[in-house]
């Protein structure tokens, strides 16, 4: 009656490699050990293991249902039933932990009856329509049916059954069909456990239990954030994919790296030929541990858009209509524009951008590019817009520009301090790792405007939330050193061996000023002063403290401070140099690591050596044979100045969409505009390209080999899995123009430049390909020191010796509320979108985020009138465009929030050219603003409209996509 | 004043205003020196000196020293 099939049979050598034991319950870590003897075989195993792990281990499988290694065991299908010598019954494997000197038998003709009578109670309630299952080949249901010897059913299907429960579409990646559930809760749990979103409950009891998203609820419109772990766990195909329902099981598997944000899971791109079926995160993954996010686990289809470039186009002004052409046409067009440009105006007038979605070699490329090819030091990378003050500050400090412990540490820390991040949107995957500590019990404090939703999260607990200011980060941090110094909790042994002793006096006597008091930074900050007193206690006072911070800390006027200041904080309180602490920055992007590590900014060469120290440079030179100015380059922003200024002409933008990411926009369309040259390499017609000379079509993160370095430092392998859609992978588009510029590059393999950087970066030194295929990753430095790389910085000593505390005085920002602008806009990001949106725009993520939204709090828009859904004129003194109105109290009063995720919203329009003083970071978080009810869009929404309508027309006719707006 | 300049003078100030607020001035100068030497390009250097030079600016005093004394710096090692 079942048919059976044996998936395995069918499927070929390296999908079958990567199919991964399940040992049915998770690791036990227990000082103390137990042997027992399982089928004859003896096994010891740490207390508190269960049979059913320990009988996994040595290689015996037990059937099962319900239980699965992420998840606590649940022991609900009883299909794992043994026997134990000297115990009555069958108890559950998988819910009995192994005992000294137990003797377990997991086979006998009793055993095997009962499981054979619990399956065919299972298989009796639910379909057989297993030859046109989309699951047939990957369902347990099935092979328990196969393993258990099921050969009949003996309940008729008439009675009372589940067979006419009907489906849930709502959600756009996956389809919950009740009839094929063997409510094994399996999906439940993962949604608690894995994900801890508890958006799915088992209601009824008995044979009426089932898998509900809540009263009156489909997933779309429950709490689900579309992780996909429930679908991942589930047994049958009650939950799943509707790729695998469109297109049928998979083939074969590529380990490779997720592009979207900088947790960088690790995924095996599920394939049939050469076309992506589903991305399963891989349960191996060392930063993600088998989960996933919506972004990374669906949000794929992009890759293949219609909307794709894969012809060459260029043109002479931006007024012109493109002309498709060959490669070898753009290549050269583009590099003759440069060598006129620069013979015109002078070496310096030309430069280079790279975006954190690169991979390593790429971004090493351009770098190499600009400064041997170019001849100068005008590169740098979007990190300069996120992170840039992490890198100075960190360096300043701790003598490291990077984050100091792996996303693991977290679960030994004891308080955690939330710092300007939302990592259950930005940061999922470690955002429900953090959930998980916090559900053991380890404290919260948060400090954010906004009440972020990790505050909210089921069976977390916010210890303390503190609502500051935007702006006033430095006189919080300030504050929190001067309790801290003020009530005696500093730990002096750690100050006393780790620390440099003047840095520390110096720093001491400046903290302990009353300036910094809280009570007298409250005014400042908004923040009690009694609230900000016990959140210092509560952050000094236990053993492991660790501060997590993004984007809120760095897009400042004084993100450099900040970040410096957070280190103080750290080294004040000796929580460096072990699990469970540290300073850990949430980076925005994949890569934002790796393209600053990769030499990315103007001033440092490769793994941060600066330009200006002879022998660091000369080891370059010797090796790239050219001379490299030693003086450092223009940044991002500096590069727009002198192109309004006339001094800078040409640019080579790899991947980053500065039209649309950058602050201040209409100085930076003024800057575009007035470039003679602009080179735009992405897989999309982005923003940028309505003002491009050349456009070079890229190839997406599918399409090419290299790798990806996350914010826990780990070096990550990317894994071509298609050929590029245009031809080339990136790394070979920068070659062909280095190569045509005169300055030769001859690369086979991304590895060759692996290879070259390891040679010339320290921390680099010992990282190589086929050290990545052996190891998985590599959390760098990586030498000869620590020759499978380095999880926790710090640990005896710091780079510069002893770490050194940084006065970090609070300056306030220039951006003032006032009369003219009396509200502070904040800006931010969302879970189903990612950064500027070219990518999650063009998937259905569509569908939770379709446009950008204004929050507001009732108090601020019942003051101006102002409705849920009301469009709403935003004005700073930069510029002015229109939101649609959300009215939320996760905003205090006088702050409003927008996302910028669509480029017609122009949230860049209104925001400033006011930038962090170390580093020329933008401060995106602050933005002195007055809002109205309006009825007509902004004037720049109606330009930007305008001219990208005329854009359209100048793109080769025959295009189906590529349209900037929909006409 | 132009786009450029005006970025010049407002980044000086702000260096100069975060590292130098609560620092006895020379150690101020030294320290805004350094970081500029170490970030700005040639260029932006070139425009501050330049600036700096003008009667009646808007560098604070930090950030007037500083560009004087890196000036003399340039003029004996032109980078
Ligand atoms: S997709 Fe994720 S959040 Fe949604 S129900 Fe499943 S596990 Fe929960
Ligand atoms: S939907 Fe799947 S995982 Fe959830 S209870 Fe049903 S069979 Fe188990
Ligand atoms: S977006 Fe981030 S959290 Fe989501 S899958 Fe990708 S790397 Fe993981
Ligand atoms: S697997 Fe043990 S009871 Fe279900």
């Amino acid at each position: 009656m079942v048919d059976f099939y044996d998936p395995k049979a069918t499927q070929n050598q390296t999908f079958q490699a990567n199919i991964k034991t399940d040992f049915g319950t998770p690791e036990v870590q227990s000082k103390q050990q137990v042997s027992l003897t399982i089928d004859g075989q003896h096994i010891s195993v740490a207390k508190g293991t269960s049979v059913f792990r320990a009988a996994a281990m040595l290689n015996i499988s037990i059937p099962k249902l319900c239980a699965s290694d992420n998840l606590e065991s649940f022991g609900s299908c009883r299909l794992c039933a043994v026997e134990i010598e000297g115990r009555r019954g069958m108890p559950a494997a998988c819910t009995t932990p192994a005992e000294q000197d137990m003797q377990v038998k997991t086979q006998n003709s009793k055993i095997a009856r009962l499981r054979k009578n619990i399956m065919e109670l299972y298989i009796s309630d639910h379909p057989l329509d297993c030859l046109t299952c989309p699951s047939n080949g990957d369902c347990e249901l099935q092979d328990m049916a196969g393993a258990v010897g099921l050969r009949e059913v003996r309940y008729g299907f008439e009675g009372k059954n589940h067979l006419d429960a009907s489906k849930d579409t709502s959600n756009p990646y996956f389809t919950f069909e009740p009839n094929k559930c063997i409510v094994c809760s399996r999906c439940v749990r993962a949604c608690e456990e894995v994900q801890g979103t508890y958006a799915l409950t088992l209601d009824g009891r008995g044979f009426d239990s089932k898998v509900t998203t809540g009263h009156n609820n489909d997933f779309l419109s429950s709490d689900c954030v579309s992780c996909g772990a429930c679908v991942q766990t589930c047994p049958t195909s009650a939950l799943m994919e509707n790729s695998i329902i469109a297109q049928g099981q998979p083939e074969h598997s590529v380990t490779t790296t997720c592009a979207y944000c900088g947790v960088g899971c690790s995924f095996e791109a599920h394939m049939k030929g050469e076309e992506v079926i589903r991305m399963v995160p891989a349960k191996d993954g060392q930063a993600n541990h088998g989960h996933s996010c919506v972004k990374g686990r669906f949000a794929f289809g992009y890759a293949t858009h219609k909307d794709r470039i894969t012809t060459p186009m260029v043109r002479d002004e931006i007024d012109q209509p493109w002309r498709e052409c060959s490669w070898e046409e753009a290549i050269n067009f583009a590099a003759s524009k440069l060598r006129g440009v620069q013979e015109k105006y002078g070496k310096d007038s030309i430069g280079g951008i790279t975006s954190s979605r690169c991979t390593n070699e790429e971004t090493y490329l351009v770098q190499k590019l600009v400064r041997a090819g170019f001849g100068n030091n005008n590169t740098d990378t979007c990190a300069r817009v996120c992170h840039s003050p992490t890198g100075y500050g960190l360096k300043a400090t701790l003598g490291e520009s990077a984050g100091t412990q792996t996303f693991d540490s977290v679960m030994k820390a004891d308080t955690i301090m939330v710092i300007g991040a939302n990592p259950t949107d930005a940061h999922p995957v470690f955002g429900s790792l953090l959930k998980k500590r916090l559900r053991q019990g380890a404290h919260l404090i948060i400090a954010d405007p906004r009440k972020i939703d990790l505050a909210n999260s089921p069976h977390v607990t916010l210890d303390h939330h503190l609502p500051l200011r935007p702006g006033t980060n430095v006189a919080f941090i300030n504050a929190m050193a001067h309790v801290i110094v003020d009530e005696g909790l500093e730990d002096k042994a750690f100050i006393a061996a780790r620390c440099q002793t003047q840095a520390y006096q110096q720093w001491h006597s400046f903290i302990s000023d009353q300036r910094h008091s809280p009570e007298n930074t409250e005014s400042i900050t908004g923040i009690d002063a009694q609230q900000l007193r016990q959140a210092a206690r509560l952050y000094a006072g236990v053993n492991n403290g660790a501060i997590y911070y993004g984007l809120g800390v760095t897009e400042h006027s004084q993100g450099s401070s900040m970040v410096m200041g957070i280190a103080n904080l750290a080294l004040l309180t000796g929580n460096i140099g072990r699990e469970g602490v540290g300073v850990n920055p949430l980076r925005g992007q994949n890569n934002v690591q790796g393209s600053c590590d990769m030499g990315s900014f103007p001033h440092e060469l490769p793994g941060y050596q600066h330009v200006s120290k002879d022998s660091l440079r000369e080891k370059f030179e010797q090796h790239w044979q050219v001379k490299i100015d030693k003086e450092p380059g223009l940044r991002i922003p500096n590069m727009f100045d002198a192109a309004i200024d006339g001094s800078f002409k040409g640019l080579y933008c790899q991947g980053e969409d500065i039209a649309q990411s950058d602050p201040n926009i209409q100085h930076v369309e003024a800057a575009l505009k007035s470039l003679e040259c602009l080179i735009v390499q992405d897989i999309f017609l982005n923003e940028t390209a309505r003002f491009a000379h050349v456009f070079l079509p890229g190839s997406s993160f599918l399409e090419k080999d290299g790798t990806f370095t996350n914010a826990e430092r780990r070096i990550n392998r990317v894994r071509r899995v298609i050929s590029p859609l245009a031809g080339k992978a990136d790394w070979e588009t920068t070659m062909a123009l280095s190569n045509a510029l005169g300055y030769p590059m001859n690369y086979q393999h991304p590895k060759e430049i692996m290879a070259e950087i390891a040679e010339l970066t320290p921390t680099f030194n010992g990282v190589s390909y086929q050290k990545l295929d052996e190891l998985g990753s590599i959390q760098w430095p990586c030498n000869a020191l620590n020759m499978e790389g380095t999880p926790t910085m710090h640990v005896n000593d710091f780079p510069i010796g002893k770490a050194k505390f940084a006065l970090t005085e609070y300056v306030p920002t220039q951006e003032r509320a006032s009369r003219k602008f009396p509200l502070l806009l904040t800006t931010g990001r969302i879970l189903s979108q990612y950064n500027v949106g070219a990518q999650t725009r063009r998937t259905d993520n569509q569908l939770w985020h379709d446009k950008d939204q204004l929050e507001i709090h009732p108090h601020d828009a019942q003051e101006r009138g102002i409705n849920d859904g009301d469009n709403v004129g935003i004005s700073s003194r930069s510029g002015n465009t229109v939101l649609m109105a959300k009215i939320t109290e996760r905003m205090q009063p006088g702050v409003i929030y927008t996302t910028f995720h669509h480029p017609e919203s122009g949230a860049n329009v209104v925001t400033t050219d006011n930038s962090d003083w170390a580093t020329n970071c933008p401060e995106y978080k602050v933005t002195a603003v007055q809002i109205e009810k309006v009825s007509v869009p902004s004037n720049w929404q109606q330009r930007h409209k305008d001219f990208s309508q005329k854009q359209n027309s100048y793109l080769p006719k025959n295009r189906k996509g590529n349209r900037y707006v929909n006409e | 004043m132009d786009v450029k300049e005006a970025s010049i003078i407002k980044m000086s100030n702000q260096i100069a205003d975060n590292i130098g607020l609560h620092l006895p001035p020379e150690q101020a100068v030294l320290k805004v020196v350094e970081h500029i030497q170490l970030f700005w390009a040639a260029s932006m250097k070139d425009t501050l000196i330049a600036y700096s030079k003008k009667e009646a600016n808007q560098l604070n005093n930090i950030a007037q020293l500083a560009s004087i004394q890196l000036d003399t710096m340039r003029m004996t090692d032109p980078a």
